[in-house]
């Protein structure tokens, strides 16, 4: 059945009507559209259209926000580890993760513009600096991780760009541009890409880790006010679930994208990635147990309030449910049950679940802690998100699939 | 907008140097605050007093006082803690700003850059006295006339009406220890009309203030400690 | 164990649970210098050049500053407004700011007030050494209710026109009208069928009817022809007693009584019928005050907190409520710094209670008990001022050195069933005005014994006599401490402790008291009670001791005779609710006991008898009422059913308030005017009886938001003169002056004021000048120079300026204190047995009152017992911190502060009923249900409930209502979330929040309607009301 349907998906994509991908575009317009009400209420009226307060003052958006810094993260760790340490039977999913892991960037900063009271002041975080600050720290390191990324494609790309651009048409005008120039296609030039790759990669990779996920991790670690965030296991564990889900979603996109372009599935690389991805699960699962096994034995009110939020409050179906139910549970059964284990389907939805649950994660990390009132006697938070704010997000997250696709379209992201 | 940025720019680069000279000249005041809890009664008129002077918004509370009931029929204790901002020396709240618009004055006050700020709320998260509050740019105007025709100065900026989404509004916003109040010889607002003549007031530089010979007292501490932020907001018990 | 032990005891364990709470939570222990050290090392990471920062001040002087006075609740502080210019009020400018006068002792405590002779810029600029002294001695205190005052006036949801009902009353449709077409049909009669004044007002005066009822009771006159000759003039021809028809226009009034009562409604209307809320607000205490004493004016029961060694606040509280907060919050509390010693009793731990050392959470009613019992101690250990007890005279004890003296020696006559004291004259030994005394045993006239004998109990020449103090140990011995300890469930120790307490401390202990223990049904005899105590002490007029009702400088008198005019009405008759003896009216003649509603033969403006009164027709029925600022459907007991007879046309055919917004009264009426907010207009402070210093202060404008609004007394100048009344326009002061405005009336007084005894002096030509362009920045088209000089004689004005520009005359501190005494005495005699009242009945059973305080159950009109036993919870209110009555609702400044009146209910009673905080609850009474949510909390006592009373609006901007056909705006929802009401969120509740505690006050059974009332005292029982409350 799932077959049939793949064999229509691609009849569907190949054929000179393409009518899904027609629909997907429909869909994708409809997802922005309702987006850019929901963003334009939110220019017009500010943040009084989201749920935020002054005793919540983060939500739905930074939530996001670090879920996306996340994923891009562990996308561009999967793709360097690929680059630095010559993972062959890996390459295939290569240029995704680095195309996967600008994508996600450039939604973390969407994300977090439509979360900032002044917009159009973004430049002030560049402009001005505070040496104490995190944040200030890590819009640098976004800026610098973005260009490394995008070099990181270049040079990924350039060969097969060259190629593209002595073709015809919007491909190849495209790829004449984005070639910057070059027009090397020896064997030399490869070679000095896949080096700049490695370098670029050497490079990244503790931008990746200390700068850029692992910062994201301390931005809250060093917020000493919020008891549960205030440690310094949190930045490892914003690594590891980087990690997590970069694989996770590598691993569904692998094996969602061969499906409709009808290509082969090299199962072994979907069992490696899922290898992957449930060792990192595994992980971070083991550090977030001592997290809160840590956290909880200080018998610290806040901290305490703090999980007792997570799992016992009206919210804790976001604990179980989502963070530890799918994206746990589920990803591991589907993984350790022989009998799924070696269905790419099977592994495609343990990511796809995985992606889901490391979502709950992010939301169980900005939301719960700040229910607890710092002092007693302030109010306590509340919080869910308005439609304005899951309506934008999803225009948000729309806007990344629209740029995927057409990137896959018009680029020469898959390995030939 | 515009004007603050050329502002902001001048500021930047030519007008550092001197005004920091400038302001060395004579010595300036460290202003502090004394509240004895023993004395308060947790009437709340500091609450309203701030909001009167300050005009701020529905949801932005500078000052709030925090009860507590403790024991049983009939030996029942209260202890109210108001809680304006604590001014720390070491603020976490300047701590993690990313642009600077909370930072430290020489007199001891945090202030915020109303200009500068660009609303991320990081500093809101990180305040351990939850004295931050967010300016949703919310109002009084269907229920009070004229609400948004006058701001206060705050900080000595006048900001004329409160329109748009002009800042304060979209931005962070605290106690300030009314430092227009006290540009002009006035104390803060709270102080002034403190209804169990609980707050104290002034100047730390001065050995003689009624704050230093009070923060002297063994009855003194300040909130959350452990905390390590060395606030300027001095509790009696 | 020995007192002093016990105290420090109390006083540590509450030192203890301070630092225990706030150890363990909140706070750590620590050092408090370390961090504010310097700007070094660390520091420095944040410190900045400054950028965001500027210069402006929001700078102000002289001539943006008036001093007027509160109202945002009835204590009539004064207050110092600071106005800026801005382009949304009528006027040119708005109220920036209010703070205390720091002219003023009521605002400066405990550092008092700048000197008088200050010149306004010098005040306006201030004083202090801020950074040394923390204080710039700019501005004064005010509570957080008068910080919020601003949002009262400039309160968009005011009424801005005058209002005429259209359709039914009650229908919740209006339109706008001009001030003449209201003042015109109010005079004429309007299309609505209500009648004009001219046509239903009559006067005749007291001397023709009366001479003439003579005539007709003797035979000489015919009753038709009686009749005929006063029909059109009287209300009953076969009641003349009831007097003219001017009575039948009725005003039920909150404030600027002076003018309207005093002056118009008596002496231009000659109408009897003028209540205000006295009977709501503390009438029985009142009562119980004043018939405690005899030769000065003796209302109220205050501490001279200042030197007190020992205080007892008794059901009342002076951090929150009284009068008021601003001025006795911060004399309290210092006064604990220093180490003075506080009890409290009250069933709940009111804010003063917090703070004190004793807390007597003593069942609500029982306070005769507990003042009886404490009594009972004092007398049986001799703890009582025998000197001070012996003196029967003036000249007795000020050879003692008593500036006061007490009745406890004179003799009662026991032998006459009304049992007076006896008099000289009864034994032929002197007048009728003398009492007697024992001296040496010979009975003596009391003005002439240099000491009386404390307990007698004789027979003289057959007269039965037992002197008052005899009579009072024999009540308070009449139950034992044990009994009197059940009766308060309390314990015996703490009757003793505080017995002890208050004993320990010579003169320098003493009693405040308000509306806890008065407002029952046995109120008067409470306050009788706990009046007993410090007469005990004699602690009157002595520094520390108890307070006498404050000096003033003279208002109504000097250089105008305010409330006089050259020709003016004398009001006579039976008052609506029926001051005076039932027995000496004509309907007793007729009805015999019972009457028919009941009849108060001491107390004045029993507020809430009126409607009730109204629909029964009883003593007779109506035609006109005006409301002015009191809103009785919220703040009677029982309001919600009496505004059904507001509704009523047949019983008020004309029905005017006045208001300054939509209130649930005003929604009623036929007419609503819309009256100028206290920033916007004259007035006067009508309460403040508790400051050792003389102090007059003015309300005069500072502000006006809207243009359409008119001071009522405009309209009601303007109605007599319609009507053709005396007192009004042309020649109304007896010196010949006019009477066109309010401004004529107030400035007036300002005079009055400033020549009192050594007149203030002249204001120089600054101040003038600063005087002008204060107003006509604040005032701009409202304020006309040439209208307000006019009102007073040129050589006045710059005195009245003077006193303007500090907003009253206030005595200079240092003069509160002749050597040990308090400067401003009472002098008078304290009375521990009232023949008055001994000889007065009881409506309903003709039965004696007692002259003596005793302990009374709840009882109905009839004298049966309330009991109300199914309903388990006695249900008590009081005064919530941020509110003012119900007046301040429109601010939302301090709906912020809570978001509803929470019924607190002990932990014990919130278990058994399976409460948890915050829940829902439906709270029963016998008379009615509402609904509210729970506080769960140890600060009330196990088996009472209670809640502030001030919530609970229907109307006042929370509904809308049709006016010129468009549905009004409402109060908007706060916060962006739906959940932003709460404490500590910084958003205010809706208007209509929380429930009126007045609901759910027990309707008398005697009756058809109307709440239970202390029969003698005349108020209304608002803390009786038995109550279940079930989850809702
Ligand atoms: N914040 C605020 N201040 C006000 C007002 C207001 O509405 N709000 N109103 C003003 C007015 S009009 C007035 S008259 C004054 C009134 O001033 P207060 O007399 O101080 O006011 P209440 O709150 O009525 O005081 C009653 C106290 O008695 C307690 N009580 C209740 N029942 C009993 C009892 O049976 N025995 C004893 N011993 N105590 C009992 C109550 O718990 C309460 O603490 O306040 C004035 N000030
Ligand atoms: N159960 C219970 N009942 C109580 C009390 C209690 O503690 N418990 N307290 C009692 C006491 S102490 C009192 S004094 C009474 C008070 O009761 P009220 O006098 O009825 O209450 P207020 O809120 O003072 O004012 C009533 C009306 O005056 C209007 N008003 C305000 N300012 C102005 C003005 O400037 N001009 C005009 N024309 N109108 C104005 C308001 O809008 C409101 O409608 O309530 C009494 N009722
Ligand atoms: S005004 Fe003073 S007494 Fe009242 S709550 Fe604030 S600090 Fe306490
Ligand atoms: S109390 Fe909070 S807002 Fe104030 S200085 Fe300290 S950290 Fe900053
Ligand atoms: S909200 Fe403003 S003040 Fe706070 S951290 Fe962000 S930029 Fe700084
Ligand atoms: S110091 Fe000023 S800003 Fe701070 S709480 Fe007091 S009144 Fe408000
Ligand atoms: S106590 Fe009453 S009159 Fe005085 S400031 Fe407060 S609200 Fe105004
Ligand atoms: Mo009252």
């Amino acid at each position: 059945m799932s077959i049939q349907i793949n064999q229509m998906k691609k009849n569907m994509f190949q054929s000179g009507k393409k009518p899904l991908l027609t629909l997907w575009y429909v869909f994708l317009i409809a997802v922005l559209a309702l987006g850019a009400v929901a963003v334009g209420l939110r220019f017009s009226q500010g943040l009084a259209t989201t749920h935020l307060t002054s005793a919540m003052p983060w939500g739905a958006w930074v939530a996001f926000y670090i879920y996306f810094v996340g994923m891009s993260a562990g996308a561009f760790l999967l793709s360097s580890l690929i680059h630095v340490f010559d993972m062959e039977h890996l390459e295939e999913v290569g240029r995704d993760a680095t195309l996967v892991a600008i994508i996600c960037m450039i939604l973390a900063l969407c994300f977090i513009l439509l979360d900032l009271g002044h917009m159009e002041r973004f430049w002030h975080s560049l402009w001005y600096w505070n040496f104490t600050s995190i944040l200030s720290w890590e819009v640098r390191f976004y800026g610098l991780y973005i260009l490394l990324l995008l070099a990181e494609l270049y040079f990924a790309l350039r060969h097969d760009l060259v190629l593209a651009s002595r073709g015809e048409g919007l491909k190849a005008t495209l790829a004449g541009i984005l070639k910057l120039g070059s027009n090397d296609t020896s064997a030399e030039g490869q070679e000095r890409d896949k080096r700049m790759l490695k370098i670029l990669g050497s490079i990244g990779i503790p931008i990746a880790i200390f700068g850029v996920h692992g910062g994201t991790g301390v931005l809250f670690a060093v917020v000493k006010a919020q008891a549960y965030w205030n440690s310094a296991l949190f930045p490892v564990v914003f690594v590891i679930s980087a990690l997590v889900s970069g694989t996770a979603l590598l691993t569904a996109l692998y094996v969602i994208r061969s499906r409709i372009s009808g290509k082969e599935i090299d199962i072994s690389l979907v069992k490696s990635l899922a290898g992957w991805m449930v060792l990192f699960l595994l992980i971070d699962v083991g550090l977030q147990f001592f997290e809160i096994l840590i956290g909880a034995y200080g018998l610290e009110e806040q901290e305490l309030a703090t999980l007792a939020a997570i799992f016992a409050s009206d919210f804790s179906w976001s604990y179980w449910g989502v963070q530890m139910g799918i994206g746990v549970l589920v990803p591991l059964i589907l993984y350790f049950n022989p009998g799924t284990r070696r269905s790419p389907t099977a592994m495609m939805l343990a990511g796809i679940a995985v992606v889901i649950g490391i979502l709950g994660v992010r939301f169980n990390i900005v939301v719960p802690a700040l229910t607890v009132p710092v002092l007693k006697g302030l109010p306590s938070g509340y919080y869910y998100p308005t439609w304005v704010e899951w309506a934008s997000s999803g225009g948000i997250i729309g806007l990344g699939l629209l740029l995927y696709t057409l990137a896959i379209r018009y680029l020469p992201i898959d390995v030939e | 907008m515009q004007k603050v940025t050329r502002r902001q720019l001048f500021d930047k680069l030519f007008l550092r140097a001197q005004a920091a000279e400038r302001s060395e000249k004579k010595p300036k005041p460290r202003w502090a605050m004394v509240i004895d809890l023993k004395k308060c009664i947790g009437c709340d008129t500091c609450t309203v007093s701030c909001k009167a002077e300050n005009r701020t918004p529905p949801g932005v509370t500078y000052n709030v006082v925090l009860t507590e009931e403790k024991g049983e029929t009939p030996h029942v204790t209260l202890v109210h803690i108001p809680r304006p901002c604590m001014q720390c020396d070491r603020p976490p709240c300047a701590q993690v700003c990313p642009v600077k618009a909370t930072y430290k004055l020489k007199n001891g006050i945090t202030a915020i850059d109303y200009e500068r700020c660009i609303g991320c709320r990081y500093c809101i998260t990180a305040c351990p006295y939850g004295a931050r509050y967010f300016d949703f740019g919310e109002s009084y105007v269907t229920e009070m006339l004229g609400y948004e025709e006058i701001q206060a100065p705050e900080y000595g900026v006048q900001r004329g009406k409160r329109q748009g989404q002009k800042a304060p509004q979209g931005t962070a916003r605290k106690c300030h220890f009314c430092f227009h109040r006290l540009q002009r010889d006035e104390e803060p607002a709270c102080v002034e009309t403190c209804l169990g003549d609980a707050r104290y007031f002034g100047d730390l530089n001065d050995p003689n203030s009624i704050v230093s010979k009070l923060a002297k007292s063994p009855r003194a501490f300040h909130l959350k400690e452990e905390m390590g932020t060395h606030p300027r907001v001095i509790y009696l018990k | 164990m020995s007192q002093e032990k016990k105290c420090k005891l109390t006083r540590r364990k509450f030192l203890k649970g301070g630092l225990a709470v706030g150890g363990l939570t909140l706070l750590t222990p620590a050092f408090a210098s370390q961090g504010v050290e310097s700007n070094s090392g660390i520091e420095k990471l944040w410190l900045d050049d400054p950028h965001g920062t500027g210069n402006d001040k929001d700078e102000y002087d002289a001539t943006n500053v008036i001093y007027s006075l509160c109202e945002q609740c009835n204590t009539h502080c004064t207050l110092k407004a600071v106005v800026t210019e801005a382009g949304v009020a009528a006027s040119p400018a708005v109220v920036r700011k209010i703070a205390g006068n720091p002219y003023s002792p009521l605002n400066t405590q405990p550092f008092g007030q700048i000197p008088y002779d200050t010149s306004p810029e010098k005040a306006a600029k201030g004083y202090g050494k801020l950074g040394k002294d923390g204080r710039g001695f700019r501005g004064g205190r005010t509570c957080l209710k008068g910080q919020a005052g601003i949002q009262t006036t400039f309160d968009n949801l005011r009424i801005k026109q005058p209002l005429k009902r259209v359709g039914p009353r009650g229908s919740g449709k209006f339109k706008s009208i001009s001030w003449q077409q209201a003042i015109t049909e109010i005079v004429e009669g309007s299309d609505l069928g209500t009648p004009g004044l001219k046509d239903i007002w009559a006067y005749v005066s007291k001397e023709q009817v009366m001479a003439d009822w003579e005539k007709v009771k003797n035979g000489e006159l015919s009753q038709e022809k009686f009749d005929e000759l006063y029909k059109d003039k009287l209300i009953d021809t076969r009641h003349p007693d009831f007097g003219p028809k001017s009575n039948q226009v009725v005003s039920l009034v909150g404030d600027r009584r002076d003018f309207i009562q005093k002056r118009f409604w008596s002496k231009s209307l000659g109408s009897v019928n003028t209540i205000h809320h006295g009977g709501i607000c503390g009438m029985s205490g009142v009562q119980g005050n004043i018939h405690s004493f005899t030769g000065g004016k003796k209302k109220r029961m205050y501490s001279d907190v200042d030197n007190a060694e020992f205080v007892i606040i008794w059901g009342t509280d002076p951090f929150v409520a009284n009068k008021g907060p601003t001025w006795l919050a911060p004399k309290f509390v210092n006064a604990l710094a220093r180490g003075m010693k506080l009890a409290v009793v009250d069933p709940r731990m009111s804010k003063a209670a917090e703070k004190a050392h004793i807390w007597v959470p003593i069942l609500p009613g029982t306070d005769a008990a507990l003042a009886m019992g404490m009594a009972r101690w004092i007398i049986e250990n001799k703890r009582f001022d025998r000197r001070y007890l012996e003196n029967p005279n003036k000249k007795a004890a000020e050879a003692d050195g008593e500036p006061t003296w007490s009745d406890a020696t004179h003799l009662v006559n026991l032998s006459d069933p009304k049992r007076p004291k006896l008099k000289a004259a009864d034994l032929g030994i002197g007048s009728k005005d003398q009492y007697v005394v024992v001296q040496n045993g010979q009975p003596v006239p009391h003005d002439q014994a240099a000491e009386g004998t404390l307990e007698v109990d004789t027979t003289i020449n057959g007269i039965r006599v037992k002197s008052a103090f005899t009579l009072f140990k024999e009540r308070v011995f009449e139950k034992t401490l044990e009994e009197y300890a059940k009766i308060c469930d309390i314990t015996v120790e703490k009757i003793i402790e505080l017995a002890r307490e208050f004993t320990s401390y010579g003169k320098k202990a003493s009693i405040t008291s308000y509306r806890g223990p008065a407002m029952h049904t046995n109120g008067f005899y409470n306050l009788r009670a706990i009046n007993c105590l410090n007469h005990l002490l004699g602690n009157y007029d002595w520094k520390g001791g108890s307070i006498s009702s404050g000096a003033k400088y003279q208002c109504f008198k000097g250089q105008y005779d305010v409330l006089n005019m050259p020709r003016t009405l004398k009001p006579w008759g039976t008052t609506i609710f029926r001051k005076g003896s039932y027995e000496k009216s004509s309907l007793f003649e007729k009805d015999g006991y019972p009457a028919k509603r009941p009849w108060f033969p001491y107390s004045n403006h029993v507020t809430q008898e009126v409607l009730p009164s109204i629909d029964q027709e009883y003593p007779y029925g109506i035609k006109a009422l005006f409301i002015h600022r009191i809103s009785p459907v919220l703040s009677v007991a029982g309001g919600n059913k009496q505004q059904e007879v507001l509704k009523d046309t047949k019983k008020i055919p004309l029905l005017v308030v006045s208001d300054i917004t939509m209130s649930e009264t005003a929604s009623v009426a036929d007419y609503v005017l819309p009256d100028l907010t206290y920033l916007e207009r004259w007035g006067l402070e009508s309460i403040y009886p508790n400051q050792p210093l003389k102090l007059s202060h003015i309300q005069q404008p500072v502000t006006r938001a809207f243009d359409g609004p008119r001071a009522f007394e405009d309209s009601l100048i303007e109605i007599g003169k319609e009507l053709g009344l005396p007192g009004v326009g042309k020649n109304a002061f007896p010196d010949g002056s006019d009477l066109n405005n309010a401004e004529d009336f107030y400035l007036k007084v300002v005079a009055n004021i400033a020549f009192d005894g050594q007149p203030v002096p002249d204001a120089d030509a600054r101040e003038e000048e600063i005087f002008k362009q204060s107003r006509k920045k604040a005032l701009g088209p409202y304020f006309d120079e040439n209208k307000w000089r006019k009102a007073v004689k040129a050589h006045e004005w710059k005195k009245v300026v003077y006193v303007l520009n500090r907003g009253g005359r206030f005595e200079a501190p240092g003069n509160e204190y002749e050597g040990e005494y308090l400067k401003y005495k009472f002098a008078g005699q304290a009375d521990f047995y009232r023949e008055d009242v001994a000889k007065g009945r009881h409506s309903y059973s003709g039965e004696f009152f007692d002259g003596l305080p005793r302990i009374e159950s709840t009882r109905f009109y009839n004298g049966n017992n309330v009991g109300d036993d199914q309903f388990p919870l006695q249900l008590i209110n009081w005064k919530a911190r941020h509110i003012g009555t119900h007046r301040n609702i429109s601010d939302a400044w301090l709906r912020e502060i809570d978001e509803e009146n929470f019924l607190w209910i002990n932990p014990q009673d919130a278990k058994v009923r399976g409460l948890a905080d915050g829940d829902r609850v439906i709270i029963k009474s016998a008379s009615f249900k509402v609904e509210g949510r729970v506080r769960i909390t140890g600060r009330i006592r196990q088996g009472v409930v209670g809640s502030s009373y001030n919530y609970g609006h229907f109307a006042y901007g929370s509904a809308p209502y049709r006016l010129d056909g468009r549905v009004t705006d409402t109060d908007p929802a706060y916060g962006h979330v739906p959940w932003a009401v709460s404490q500590n969120n910084g958003y205010a509740g809706r208007r209509n929040a929380g429930f009126s505690n007045n609901d759910l006050q027990r309707a008398d059974e005697s009756f058809k309607l109307g709440c239970l009332s202390d029969p003698i005292g005349g108020g209304a029982s608002q803390l009786d009301t038995k109550v279940e409350v079930i989850k809702a």
